[in-house]
């Protein structure tokens, strides 16, 4: 592993240390439970570490690192999918090979703790969430929830900003008919 | 202006995408048509939900030791003595399967190992097998391995007769749900080992195929 001497481990954490409060946040958001948010972070610190120095501050920090953050999430979400088996908790009720299969059982690891503080509306909102496709999820997650720009996300998603608009608003209205759907009692919500 | 022209344009104007000029015409729209206007404040009120979600904060223990790993991982890579440790491991690595080649060589009259004889028989039937696990609180860093009969295979991965693959289990019940290629009608033991915290545990589940029908 080569990396410049100058940047030692006090520097490396004085550098990261202001950003740690949105990359835990955004890990949060993008995993959807504390455990999975701490893996992720771990995974992206040591992935960071040795390409810190070589980051032109210039260009933007915050999206440089939620770029590196996003990847990192993509490549867990991807191994974990394609693992050929998956542990759930439900039996019989969803269908293995799809998506929502996968997000679902994600969000089923909601600490419960994590959930006394959301509203009834915000618990729904958060598990419908999980019910869109990964990338629907994740465009509303960063511009919606957290407030990136389309610029800043066709940036870090590597995806063109007509792209990333028009998935938005398709995503935008997936979730409103879920939402639709839920008060008219049509979506089961996993207690 | 055309109502199905001005929804193109409805999510751009709540994100404040547009120049000046667009926003007017849109805003000025919007007062005069109500359909429009319920439509700009559907998407404004589900954007406001959505930002008002809450998000716990990781504990500031947790980066503390959270970048205290990322040194020790580093100062393993770099120490010296692991790098011999690894060189020592990858040359026994290296010349054990020398040796297992001499051997395989040498035997090769002798009948092979059950577990990597391949698979012959033509298993064109696909099933899901589903095997519940009671755990008593959550385990990380679970191994689990499934040791198929020489009639089954998993799908996926064809002619394995073990695959082994690491994850979690939460406390209470867990769903292990193996998608397999087999004869339309079996009947013999799926074997499957999970090891964690020094723990070793195996199961050895009998199971007969209906055509149709999960196997539970």
């Amino acid at each position: 592993m080569i990396f410049s001497q100058k940047k030692n481990n006090l520097e490396f954490n004085k550098l990261i240390q202001p950003h740690m409060v949105h990359i835990n946040q955004l890990a949060y958001r993008l995993t959807g439970n504390k455990d999975d948010a701490q893996d992720l972070v771990q995974d992206f610190l040591i992935k960071v570490f040795p390409r810190f120095d070589t980051l032109d501050q210039e260009r933007g920090i915050k999206s440089w690192l939620s770029r590196v953050l996003y990847n990192t999430y993509i490549d867990q979400w991807r191994k974990q999918k394609n693992n050929p088996i998956q542990v759930v908790s439900d039996i019989n009720k969803y269908d293995m090979d799809d998506e929502t299969f996968f997000n679902e059982h994600i969000c089923q690891r909601f600490c419960p703790a994590e959930m006394l503080n959301l509203s009834q509306q915000q618990q729904i909102l958060i598990r419908l969430l999980f019910r869109l496709k990964n990338e629907h999820r994740i465009v509303i997650t960063m511009h919606d929830i957290e407030g990136y720009t389309l610029p800043e996300l066709s940036e870090i998603l590597g995806v063109t900003l007509g792209t990333l608009k028009s998935r938005l608003h398709r995503a935008r209205a997936k979730l409103k008919i879920l939402i639709e759907q839920e008060k008219l009692g049509e979506v089961e919500v996993v207690a | 202006m055309n109502c199905d022209y001005m929804t193109l344009f409805l999510h751009d104007y709540v994100d404040g995408y547009l120049s000046t000029e667009q926003a007017n015409l849109i805003s000025s729209h919007i007062q005069c048509c109500s359909a429009c206007q319920e439509k700009c404040q559907q998407i404004q009120a589900q954007k406001h939900d959505l930002a008002q979600l809450p998000c716990p904060q990781l504990t500031a223990d947790f980066t503390h030791q959270a970048l205290k790993n990322v040194k020790l991982h580093y100062a393993d890579k770099l120490s010296p003595a692991k790098k011999n440790k690894y060189q020592q491991y990858y040359l026994t690595m290296a010349a054990s399967f020398v040796l297992v080649c001499v051997l395989a060589f040498t035997l090769s009259g002798s009948p092979t190992d059950p577990l990597n004889e391949p698979v012959k028989m033509a298993l064109n039937h696909q099933e899901q097998v589903n095997l519940v696990f009671n755990a008593p609180k959550e385990l990380k860093n679970v191994q689990f391995t499934v040791i198929l009969p020489a009639e089954i295979e998993m799908l996926g991965h064809p002619g394995k007769r073990q695959v082994i693959w690491s994850g979690k289990l939460q406390a209470g019940r867990n769903l292990l749900s193996i998608p397999v290629l087999t004869t339309p009608t079996y009947t013999g033991i799926l074997t499957t080992k999970l090891e964690y915290e020094n723990n070793s545990k195996t199961f050895k589940v009998p199971m007969k195929i209906k055509p149709g029908k999960n196997v539970t």
